[in-house]
């Protein structure tokens, strides 16, 4: 079967909510990972099948490819894959999404623009509701400003019932504390200390929450993207509610997020590896329900006067969706750009942030539509009605001097 | 006399050897898997006395071999090998020592009695702190007051170290997590029954030690006190733990995350035993490097008309808590040629109290009747 698009890390959280996704839309998927007992279910569906793939083995992963037919190449797996994923891309030809590499390998993903654009194909890194929506927010409200000074933005969260379940990829959470914050200081970017680098912001639909600077791609395409508003500052913040922040941390303190291999009977195993696959048997409890809040707010200036602006974006726990919680908005969002990439409703070519490329009124009509909405000073802005009266340019690209 | 120790380089062992060294003038074989780790703590003692032998305590022909010709076995292993411990003693002639086998195993260890007798040879169950000293002083109190309803059991540990590390292990992971999961035995209104894990809270006042919560535990000396004590009308036994919060705090939470499940998992291509990692990580938090200021109390109380209590303070090296389960262990150790009666007992019902607490008192630990010091 020739398919629209095959899903790496198609078997874990993000790679199933996606690959549901676009299966609604009425595409043909391939699921490649290494196990397939998790999307049984799935695989009832006609158009899905499955392909056994390691991550680890590149030949593997340009066959699964070029085997599988796909226009669009989704990669949900985790980071450390999505160089050599998108290398397979270019040796096949196929455009690809994924869901970030936080610095260091959003870096080494740019290193690789020129190469995209001689291929003509493209690369959009970090599609995922953090990067992903965030970074399309930002680029809506920015074009309101002469000049940005700084923007705080990141994530916020709470739970009906405070017991502890895993928010996302437990992985990349202890790479993210485990890793120094980068933020934009005068328009450099320098490191933090993620302990002092923080703010205590009301969050809408979650209340006030202290959050913290942790890396984060963000800060790497922003800086990139906006240099021409002149922004000098930029922290990226999460915010955990406060019974699943002490787990976290309890957890880092105690060594589950090592790294350094521990030897049991013999079998040397990484505590974080460990630990990742124990709290993957982690289930919701029942009644369970999320609110997710990620938020941008821009400081800068409009005919020489101060202007603020403040983007939400509002994700709850989605009927049918029950198993995800707020997760939704990561898997959901890489479904929507994915498949503006197999529309050619994105036609540009080279490696970008969805900042650059991803057409904002679009894109928030695709998430209003799956029950994602998005607020511009507190008023919903996402609801057809709004778009039609207010935004005439809805098909019109971001405005942006770089795609 | 010549003993064996088993798993004599681990936490409770080290100290049973340093005790056995210091209190007698006999040979000590410190025995288990990790030849190394006997050896190197061996050559600590610069003595003749004192030698390390590699045993898998799994394998019955190679154990019974190596505690042929001791005459007492010291088991400080955990309690899952109590029976295959015993067994390779039945072959071997030996007597037997153990910390306690956490209520199930001690009631089949008990089942033992006949074969000990026969070959005219002494198992002695659970003889660490508690169970251990716990029952000593039961037997105690049983002989001062002859007639009682109910005893309660429980313990609490003050502790003044400056520990730079973010969690303190008091002993092992995984019998810890026994007490926390196991299905606790309450002994009420004559009749034995199984609680939920965590049941039975109680708040205790420890003096100086100040209040604490309790909760129910499994614990061997529900397995044994109501029948040794039926006689003297006990109807009513019960054991609690008693932990700081925060540390219950912690505890709970790795084992609601299923950090402590006994299943297998794959983790990237390799098997391994849940618990069993998780007490790997666990375990670097059994201070080491530390000088350890901490006192422990051991609590027996007879219908709160007679409170009988224990306290040890850590010595600079091991804690109190690792104090008062080796020492007992050593003592009873050495008591075993003046038992007459032959069989597998629980300390309760053959060790002179009176005897014991003499030996106690010799290394540190205090016992009281009521606040009067024995």
């Amino acid at each position: 079967m020739v398919c629209d698009f095959i899903v790496f890390g198609g078997t874990g959280q993000q790679g199933r909510i996606c690959a549901r996704d676009l299966l609604e839309c009425g595409h043909r998927i391939v699921l490649a990972g290494r196990d397939s007992s998790a999307v049984q279910d799935m695989l009832k569906n006609k158009r899905a099948s499955f392909m056994r793939v390691d991550l680890k083995k590149q030949e593997e992963i340009l066959a699964a490819i070029l085997r599988s037919g796909a226009k669009v190449v989704v990669n949900c797996s985790e980071l450390i894959y999505n160089v050599p994923i998108m290398k397979a891309c270019l040796v096949a030809g196929r455009s690809c999404t994924d869901l970030g590499g936080l610095n260091d390998i959003t870096i080494q993903q740019f290193k690789l623009d020129q190469d995209f654009r001689k291929r003509g194909i493209i690369n959009i890194t970090g599609c995922g509701s953090t990067p992903g929506i965030t970074n399309v927010m930002a680029a809506h409200a920015i074009n309101e400003f002469d000049s940005v000074d700084t923007i705080d933005l990141g994530f916020a969260w709470d739970s009906n019932i405070k017991d502890f379940v895993v928010p996302y990829s437990i992985k990349s959470i202890f790479n993210e504390f485990n890793t120094a914050p980068i933020i934009l200081r005068n328009g450099k970017l320098v490191k933090a200390d993620r302990m002092n680098c923080m703010a205590t912001y009301m969050f809408k639909e979650i209340g006030k929450q202290t959050v913290h600077c942790i890396v984060h791609s963000e800060a790497f395409t922003f800086a990139k993207y906006f240099k021409y508003k002149g922004l000098k500052n930029l922290h990226y913040m999460a915010g955990f509610p406060e019974h699943s922040l002490k787990v976290i941390n309890m957890l880092m303190e105690l060594g589950f997020s090592s790294e350094e291999a521990l030897e049991v009977d013999g079998i040397s195993i990484k505590p974080a590896s460990f630990t990742t696959q124990v709290l993957k048997r982690l289930r919701f409890p029942p009644g369970y329900t999320e609110v997710e809040n990620l938020w941008v707010r821009i400081w800068g200036k409009k005919n020489k006067k101060p202007l603020f602006r403040q983007m939400d974006c509002i994700v709850r726990t989605l009927k049918g969706w029950e198993k995800s919680g707020s997760n939704v908005n990561t898997g959901r969002t890489i479904s929507i750009i994915s498949q503006m990439l197999h529309t050619r409703l994105i036609t540009q070519t080279g490696v970008y942030g969805p900042e650059a490329v991803v057409p904002c009124p679009v894109f928030f009509q695709e998430l209003d539509n799956r029950g994602i909405h998005i607020y511009d000073n507190g008023r919903r802005i996402n609801e057809k009605k709004h778009l039609l009266v207010n935004h005439p340019s809805i098909l019109v690209d971001n405005h942006l001097p770089f795609s | 006399m010549k003993y064996v120790v088993l798993g004599g380089y681990g936490i409770i062992g080290k100290a049973v050897v340093r005790d056995l060294f210091r209190t007698t003038k006999d040979d000590i074989i410190i025995a288990g898997r990790d030849k190394e780790k006997a050896q190197s703590y061996a050559k600590l003692f610069h003595s003749s006395r004192i030698t390390a032998r590699y045993v898998d305590i799994e394998n019955q022909s190679q154990l019974t071999l190596l505690v042929k010709g001791a005459d007492v076995v010291v088991n400080c292993v955990q309690y899952y090998f109590n029976i295959h411990i015993m067994k390779c003693c039945l072959q071997a002639k030996t007597h037997y020592v153990d910390l306690g086998g956490l209520f199930h195993e001690t009631r089949r260890q008990l089942k033992l009695n006949d074969q000990f007798r026969k070959i005219n040879r002494v198992a002695v169950l659970g003889c660490g702190s508690t169970p251990g000293i716990t029952n000593v002083m039961a037997a105690y109190g049983a002989q001062k007051i002859h007639h009682f309803h109910s005893i309660d059991i429980t313990f609490a540990d003050r502790d003044s170290t400056h520990y730079n590390q973010p969690f303190v292990l008091p002993y092992s992971f995984k019998t810890l997590i026994d007490e926390y999961t196991k299905a606790p035995a309450v002994y009420r209104q004559g009749k034995l029954f199984f609680a939920k894990p965590g049941e039975g809270v109680k708040e205790y006042n420890f003096g100086s030690f100040g209040k604490m919560r309790g909760f129910y535990s499994l614990h061997s000396e529900l397995a044994t006190l109501p029948s040794s004590f039926k006689k003297n009308g006990l109807k009513n036994c019960e054991f609690r733990v008693t932990f700081p919060e925060e540390f219950n705090a912690v505890i709970k939470t790795l084992i609601n995350l299923g950090l402590t499940s006994r299943e297998e998992l794959n983790v990237d291509g390799k098997n391994t035993s849940i618990i069993d990692m998780t007490a790997k990580v666990m375990d670097q938090f059994i201070p080491s490097k530390v000088t350890i200021k901490d006192e422990e109390l051991l609590r027996v109380a007879f219908d709160e008309k007679l409170i009988m209590s224990a306290l040890t303070k850590s010595d600079g090296k091991y804690p109190a808590g690792v104090i008062d389960t080796a020492v007992p262990c050593s003592i009873i150790a050495q008591m075993i040629p003046t038992i007459e009666k032959k069989g597998a007992f629980p300390p309760e019902t053959i060790i002179n109290p009176i005897l014991f607490f003499r030996e106690l008192k010799r290394r540190g630990i205090k016992v009281f009747e009521n606040k009067r010091e024995l």
